[in-house]
């Protein structure tokens, strides 16, 4: 994943970048995570982030995962009157916690960080109007500027006209343009050292700046990428329920970081609610 | 943090909750609790019965509770194959304790496979005019995505007590629990009792998938992450007792509510499974077993 060279840390670098300018400037957040690996990983690089900048955590805790409904989480969160929520959860936690915020309102301005699941397809046209003023990470959305990548338009056109035969995500938006770079890595190393030897073809992907359809790939010396490319996006002016093609036109889902990339300015979750 | 407000709706989504609880497990408390069948393939026919209710509702729009109820007729006769060929490969030769779970499991991973095939490993949700609605009392507000499979389940664990208290077959399943001996004297055939009671736990997880699809979204291998509650809630309930599977739904809903709201939702699993350690220990048949049930 572009996390960038510390990865738990660097993954919500960008939306903690993106909620600090907020006016007034947040001051306190609220954590809550699923309770397994990756989720908790987020989450502790996500409160390593809020101490950095000085924010007050109101609300630090873990669920299990398969919970069916969220709403005493998002009731005792509101109890602590966070200017934040920063919810790192699986697809199952994701839905049923916009559900509950959907349900239980909240006077967060800022609200999401490392949601999985909200990018597919299913998820996306299921919650619909649910997801305005979300701001999450992503990898990949169709916004004019990640036109940047070279080839990814026409990968993405390739990819949605076999994905419903393959019973794959429609939209593919999310993971096929990594998956397709991380085999074109993959792809180069193994021609260029021009044999399957596995300590010759890591030796040449830590060395080597490739080109791939999400852009230039280098490694740092741990092996994550040099440079973080995370997105943070804010979904903004969705207006359907149970409508796809609505994802795939620009402005539903505005880039707010990294700034090279950025299509919007953020706005609070309850102006967009 | 502690408040009236915070309290009297922790309650509230609680006893909702446990609904949601006892229309997974009620099903389990027949094969399970009744028929000592260690059926750990329950869960995965309710996803089964959800992603049946998922393709009738993405496509032509119907409502996945009546889906539910319509396919629960097909789901009987499923489940009336499937304990034909446990009874006649496992249960008559004896070895159905290892080779009957090993039954189950494999049935499992077909159905989780066979879903796969057919609808990948992406979520999928349903749309019911409900789902997005809100009854609001004062500050107690009723989410309408957890009521209508509250009210659900609770006709479907009535409907189901009343059915194995006051009718013959159903008294007939109790029989096969506690004396089965005793019943083939009497000249019933407890196998063909023990099949009828199989396709009607069966039948209930079409209903209950129906009831899931609404609450949570789906993928094949979603089932797995209730298996360990399910069978805690049959145990915790007395097996073979239909109220208990109700009453111990509910005290797991209300206690994973109240733990999530005053204490944090990493406890509730805790504090839950322990309630269930502390039952047993001082009534190990139980809330509503029957005396001298040692199943427990």
């Amino acid at each position: 994943m572009p996390s960038g060279p510390n990865p738990a840390v660097d993954f919500s670098r960008a939306w903690f970048d993106t909620v600090m300018a907020l006016d007034p400037k947040p001051k306190s957040i609220a954590f809550v995570a699923a309770d397994a690996e990756f989720a908790r990983n987020l989450k502790e690089g996500a409160v390593a982030n809020a101490k950095r900048i000085g924010l007050k955590i109101t609300y630090n805790k873990n669920y299990k995962p398969g919970t069916p409904d969220y709403t005493p989480i998002i009731r005792a969160i509101n109890a602590t009157n966070p200017d934040l929520i920063y919810v790192a959860s699986y697809p199952n936690g994701s839905v049923g916690i916009v559900r509950a915020v959907s349900e239980v309102g909240t006077k967060a301005r800022g609200f999401g960080g490392g949601m999985v699941g909200l990018q597919f397809s299913g998820i996306m046209k299921g919650l619909g109007p649910k997801l305005n003023g979300i701001l999450n990470y992503d990898f990949y959305v169709p916004e004019p500027n990640m036109n940047l990548y070279p080839g990814v338009t026409d990968l993405l056109a390739r990819y949605q006209k076999v994905a419903p035969s393959r019973k794959v995500d429609p939209l593919g938006y999310y993971l096929a343009p990594w998956s397709y770079a991380y085999l074109q890595v993959l792809g180069d190393a193994v021609n260029a050292v021009g044999k399957i030897d596995h300590a010759a073809i890591a030796k040449y992907i830590h060395a080597t700046e490739f080109s791939t359809v999400v852009g230039k790939v280098k490694f740092g010396k741990n092996g994550e990428w040099a440079n973080g490319r995370t997105l943070t996006v804010q979904w903004q002016n969705i207006k359907k329920k149970n409508d796809l093609q609505q994802f795939t036109k620009p402005g539903i889902r505005k880039i707010m970081s990294p700034a090279a990339f950025a299509t919007g300015t953020v706005k609070p979750f309850s102006a967009l609610r | 943090m502690f408040s009236f407000e915070l309290l009297i709706n922790a309650i509230v989504i609680g006893i909702l909750l446990g609904g949601f609880y006892a229309a997974l497990s009620i099903g389990l408390s027949i094969s399970f609790g009744l028929l000592d069948i260690v059926n750990i393939a329950h869960p995965a026919f309710i996803i089964l019965g959800a992603f049946i209710c998922f393709v009738f509702n993405s496509h032509y729009g119907i409502d996945p509770i009546l889906m539910g109820i319509i396919f629960s007729p097909v789901f009987f006769i499923f489940g009336l194959l499937i304990y034909r060929i446990y009874y006649e490969r496992f249960e008559k030769t004896g070895a159905e304790a290892l080779r009957g779970l090993a039954f189950f499991f494999g049935l499992m991973f077909i159905i989780e496979v066979i879903l796969i095939m057919f609808f990948g490993v992406d979520f999928q949700m349903v749309q019911a005019g409900y789902t997005d609605f809100k009854a609001t009392f004062g500050v107690v507000d009723i989410p309408f995505r957890m009521f209508v499979p509250f009210v659900f389940a609770m006709l479907m664990a009535i409907g189901l007590q009343w059915f194995s208290s006051r009718t013959f077959f159903g008294r007939a399943m109790q029989a096969v629990a506690q004396d089965s001996l005793a019943l083939r004297l009497m000249g019933i055939d407890p196998a063909k009792i023990k099949t009828i009671a199989f396709g009607i736990s069966i039948a209930t997880c079409s209903i209950a998938g129906a009831l899931l699809v609404i609450v949570i979204p789906i993928e094949p291998s979603v089932g797995r992450l209730y298996i360990g509650q399910v069978f805690a809630i049959v145990v915790l309930g007395g097996l073979g007792s239909q109220s208990g599977t109700l009453i111990a739904a509910m005290l797991l809903g209300l206690v994973e509510s109240l733990i999530t709201t005053f204490f944090g939702p990493s406890w509730s699993p805790a504090v839950a499974f322990g309630a269930l350690i502390l039952v047993l220990a001082f009534k190990p048949t139980g809330i509503l077993g029957r005396v001298g049930d040692t199943r427990g």
